[in-house]
Formats: C-alpha cells, sequence, structure tokens
C-alpha cells in the first residue's frame, strides 16, 4: 500500500516528464486521495474496537 | 514575475526534498524505521514538490499550485495527528532535534508551504498563459533528477520496511 503510494508517484512524474500534463496530474490527485483513504482507515483501526 | 515565480518553485523543491533526505538519514544512521504516518508526510512532502515540479516542466498554472496545496494541508493533518497522539503518550517522543520532535518540524515546514504557495499565487496573474522554457537550465534538470532519485529512494524504503501491505515494520 505504502509502496504504491511512492510507486504511483514515480510513474506520475515520469509522465509529467514525456509532456502528459494532464494524465500525470490526474494520476497525482488520485494518488492523494487514496492517501488521505489509507490516513483515514490508519486513524479508523487505531480507535475503533 | 513568472521568471522569478519559476526559480522560487525550483528552489522550494530541493529544499523540500532535502527534508525528506534529512529524514531518510535519520532512517539509515539513527537505525529508526518510519512508522506509516512518517511515510504519509514523506509522501505528501513529495507530492508538494510535484507540485512545483509541474510548474517548472509544464509552465505556471493555477491547477498546479492547488496540488502543492492539497498535499500541503494533507501532509499539515497528518503531522497535527501525530504531534496529537504523541501529546498525551507517556513516553517521550523520539528523535527531537533542536528541542523539537520530527513531525513537529514537518508541521512547520507544511504550514510555512501553504504560507509561501500563498504569496506565489499573489505573483500569478490566471489571464496570463505561461509557456514552460524552450531550454531547461542545469540547475532546474539537477532539481528533477534529484526529486526522482529521492522518491526511487523512498520507493525501496517503502518495499523494504512495509512489503506490499499496510504494517511497516
Amino acid at each position: 500500500m505504502v509502496l504504491g503510494l511512492f510507486a504511483v508517484l514515480l510513474v506520475a512524474i515520469l509522465l509529467i516528464l514525456m509532456r502528459l500534463r494532464v494524465v500525470g496530474t490526474a494520476l497525482l490527485l488520485a494518488n492523494l486521495v487514496f492517501a488521505l483513504g489509507l490516513f483515514v482507515y490508519n486513524i479508523l483501526s487505531a480507535t475503533l474496537p | 514575475m513568472n521568471r522569478f515565480s519559476r526559480q522560487v518553485n525550483v528552489v522550494v523543491i530541493y529544499i523540500l526534498v532535502s527534508v525528506v533526505v534529512g529524514s531518510y538519514i535519520y532512517e539509515v544512521f539513527g537505525n529508526k524505521n518510519p512508522c506509516l504516518q512518517c511515510f504519509l508526510q514523506r509522501f505528501a512532502m513529495l507530492s508538494v514538490a510535484a507540485g512545483f515540479f509541474l510548474n517548472v516542466r509544464c509552465g505556471i498554472r493555477l491547477g498546479h499550485y492547488a496540488v502543492s496545496y492539497f498535499s500541503a494541508l494533507f501532509g499539515g493533518t497528518v503531522s497535527l495527528r501525530q504531534m496529537l497522539a504523541n501529546y498525551c503518550a507517556t513516553t517521550p517522543s523520539l528523535l527531537p532535534e533542536l528541542g523539537i520532535p520530527l513531525y513537529t518540524w514537518a508541521l512547520i515546514v507544511f504550514a510555512s508551504t501553504v504560507l509561501g504557495i500563498s504569496i506565489l499565487l499573489f505573483l500569478t496573474r490566471p489571464q496570463e498563459v505561461d509557456t514552460p522554457a524552450a531550454k531547461t537550465p542545469l540547475w532546474e534538470k539537477l532539481g528533477i533528477l534529484y526529486l526522482i532519485v529521492v522518491i526511487v529512494m523512498n520507493v525501496y524504503s517503502a518495499y523494504s520496511l512495509c512489503g506490499l501491505g499496510i504494517v511497516c515494520r
């Protein structure tokens, strides 16, 4: 999961380097939303019984 | 003005990636494995840098600043959560630097980033369409390479500590 975050970030950077700006930005934003989900899951798993 | 903003963007990439390298040095030389939230903060910091990288590579746009802004807010939230969780803990905080724990430093960095982006947004005129420079200077290329190398280092670190799962050793 954590590995995926950094791997997708790397892919997004490489896409932007290849001038695929829209795809790269969309991937960056999707990755951020996924990270947000991971963070919420982390909070819930620590607080819920 | 766009040239100035572009140079500020490159400087911010160098600063943010260096902060992540600093935490990496702590990890290697201090033999302290990062937790999930530490990884999320590193990820957020690199995502902020990726937003600035978009400005450098594809021209300055408001949407690119939005990527950095969202990442900085996300990273700040994670830092604040970790700070509050450790505030009530009975054990002392790990890895204090200049008397302040690393997650508090991370919060300071994210807050400064939000302030910096706000200032840069003041300098950006949305009606101006900025085109990327025809020839990228060497120090910008080095900044981009620096960012990519540190992301690859973090991919390795995440794989060695967390594998494919969510729980890190």
